[in-house]
């Protein structure tokens, strides 16, 4: 987890800047108020960013390389792994991403999301997982319960 | 005023400072690749610098290896014009230009592939190679505050010099492809630079086969026109196209149609998600029906294209039946 927030991260989030959307929805709390309290979340219920991005790198991974053919994993959930061609910015700085959409729907839920490997990189190397109402967000008691990690 | 100086002074440019190397080459028509608008972000837009330029930034150390800074690799974005200063740039970029076309037609391909053509400006024509692409600029619209570019390839022929045709896919939250998609019109102007890219049909006798996926086909589309304008008619070819359903397929007929009249040209759409798949249609993932197709390759180079996991599957089957790595082609644009 970085300690130190790029200086510009707030303006980086911004819809427009990075892509059409940007990461913040309508959310109108800073980045470093975002990370803090979804990384309190996390905490209380008793998990680490790095479970949640690995299990989410884990049930991409089922469905890459299929050339973006759903399939049925683990009698829980169907997956669909978009494969855009170009890079996807990283508005930390870091190393630019993957485009390319995963959606998962979870038949034990009933409920379908849809994260992408900048959505992951977030939330590994810096503890982000979008601004509410953005299109990428999950909130992570919610994204926890679907990925099967509950405790 | 200071100097760029481009490669050993093949071509030399002028700014009176305060932008970066990407701003002023892009006021030349000298648009280096980028998909963060010159935000330091992407690590796109690689240029040399030996000398002159501002220092190297926080940034570029993070983007950039060590290796390639001593090497002097520096970000066109990130290095700002402070006084008369040397580059490097790949000699592609310099044979490139700014055009501002028309669009003429607009028509859905599939529900979310839309085939676009452009008319080059009165007077101009356009000299590229099959294969290449383009790089089309969307303005500022909506909440984009700022003009932004991505590569498509040309999907028409090289013969076809005052118009240029593309297949354009729409990426979720994707600024271009939704500009593309939402916001442009039959009539509107749009700025084009290019041609850019070495993925091109090269010369030799073996056969050649063609593995694409959605909006992968423009560069094919784009050779095998070509070949038949220049009667390359002593090659025989192998196109795959992969697609998930039948509504993901488009130009069926087209092929068909070139497959009639030309014997050496095998057109082979194949679906990877459909219980029927009807006639003249293969089952299964493109990897698949090209491993049944080839129980190995002995005179034979492939090129690719499509999305970087399609690239990436193909090349371990094609690699695993004995395929050189080295005739194996693909643009991968990532």
């Amino acid at each position: 987890m970085i300690n130190k927030l790029p200086a510009n991260i707030d303006e980086m989030m911004q819809p427009g800047v990075l892509c059409k959307d940007g990461f913040l929805g309508a959310d109108k709390r800073l980045v470093k108020d975002i990370i803090e309290e979804d990384l309190a979340t996390i905490k209380k219920l008793g998990m680490s960013v790095d479970e949640i991005s690995d299990r989410m790198t884990e049930l991409t991974a089922k469905g890459s390389d299929l050339m973006e053919r759903e399939v049925s994993v683990e009698n829980r959930y169907s997956i669909k792994v978009r494969d855009d061609r170009g890079p996807a910015p990283d508005p930390f700085g870091g190393s630019p991403q993957r485009k390319g959409d995963t959606l998962l729907k979870d038949y034990k839920t009933g409920k379908a999301v849809v994260w992408n490997d900048l959505t992951i990189h977030m939330i590994r190397e810096y503890g982000f997982f979008g601004g509410r109402g953005e299109k990428y967000r999950i909130e992570p008691d919610v994204l926890i319960n679907i990925l099967g990690l509950s405790k | 005023m200071y100097k760029i100086i481009v490669n050993n002074g093949e071509q030399e440019y002028t700014s009176e400072g305060d932008e970066s190397v990407l701003a002023a080459l892009a006021r030349n028509d000298v648009v280096l690749p980028s998909a963060c608008g010159g935000r330091g972000r992407c690590g796109m837009c690689r240029i040399r610098v030996f000398s002159g330029g501002s220092a190297v930034t926080e940034l570029e150390e993070k983007k950039l290896t060590t290796e390639q800074l001593e090497n002097k690799w520096r970000l066109g974005c990130q290095t700002m014009i402070t006084d008369d200063i040397s580059i490097e740039l790949p000699g592609q970029l310099i044979g490139s230009a700014q055009y501002e076309c028309t669009v003429e037609d607009i028509e859905d391909l599939t529900y979310d592939i839309k085939g676009v053509r452009f008319r080059m400006p009165e007077g101009k024509s356009i000299e590229f190679k099959a294969g290449q692409y383009m790089q089309i600029t969307a303005p500022a619209y909506g909440k984009n505050k700022k003009s932004v570019y991505r590569a498509y390839s040309i999907a028409s022929s090289p013969s076809e010099k005052d118009h240029l045709d593309f297949c354009i896919r729409k990426v979720p939250d994707g600024m271009v492809t939704t500009y593309v998609h939402e916001h442009l019109n039959v009539g509107d102007k749009a700025t084009l630079t290019g041609p850019y890219g070495d993925f091109y049909l090269r010369e030799s006798n073996r056969e050649i086969i063609f593995i694409a996926g959605g909006s992968g086909l423009s560069p094919v589309q784009s050779i095998v026109l070509d070949m038949i304008d220049k009667k390359i008619n002593n090659r025989k070819v192998n196109f795959f196209f992969g697609a998930c359903t039948k509504e993901d397929l488009y130009y069926v007929e087209k092929f068909r149609a070139l497959e009639k009249e030309h014997s050496w040209l095998h057109y082979i759409p194949a679906l990877s998600n459909e219980t029927d798949v009807g006639e003249n249609c293969e089952e299964g993932l493109i990897t698949d029906v090209v491993d049944r197709y080839y129980p190995e390759f002995t005179n034979h180079e492939a090129y690719l294209c499509g999305s970087p996991g399609m690239i990436g599957a193909c090349l371990k089957v094609l690699t695993a039946k004995g395929l050189d790595e080295s005739l194996i082609f693909y643009d991968k644009f990532s």
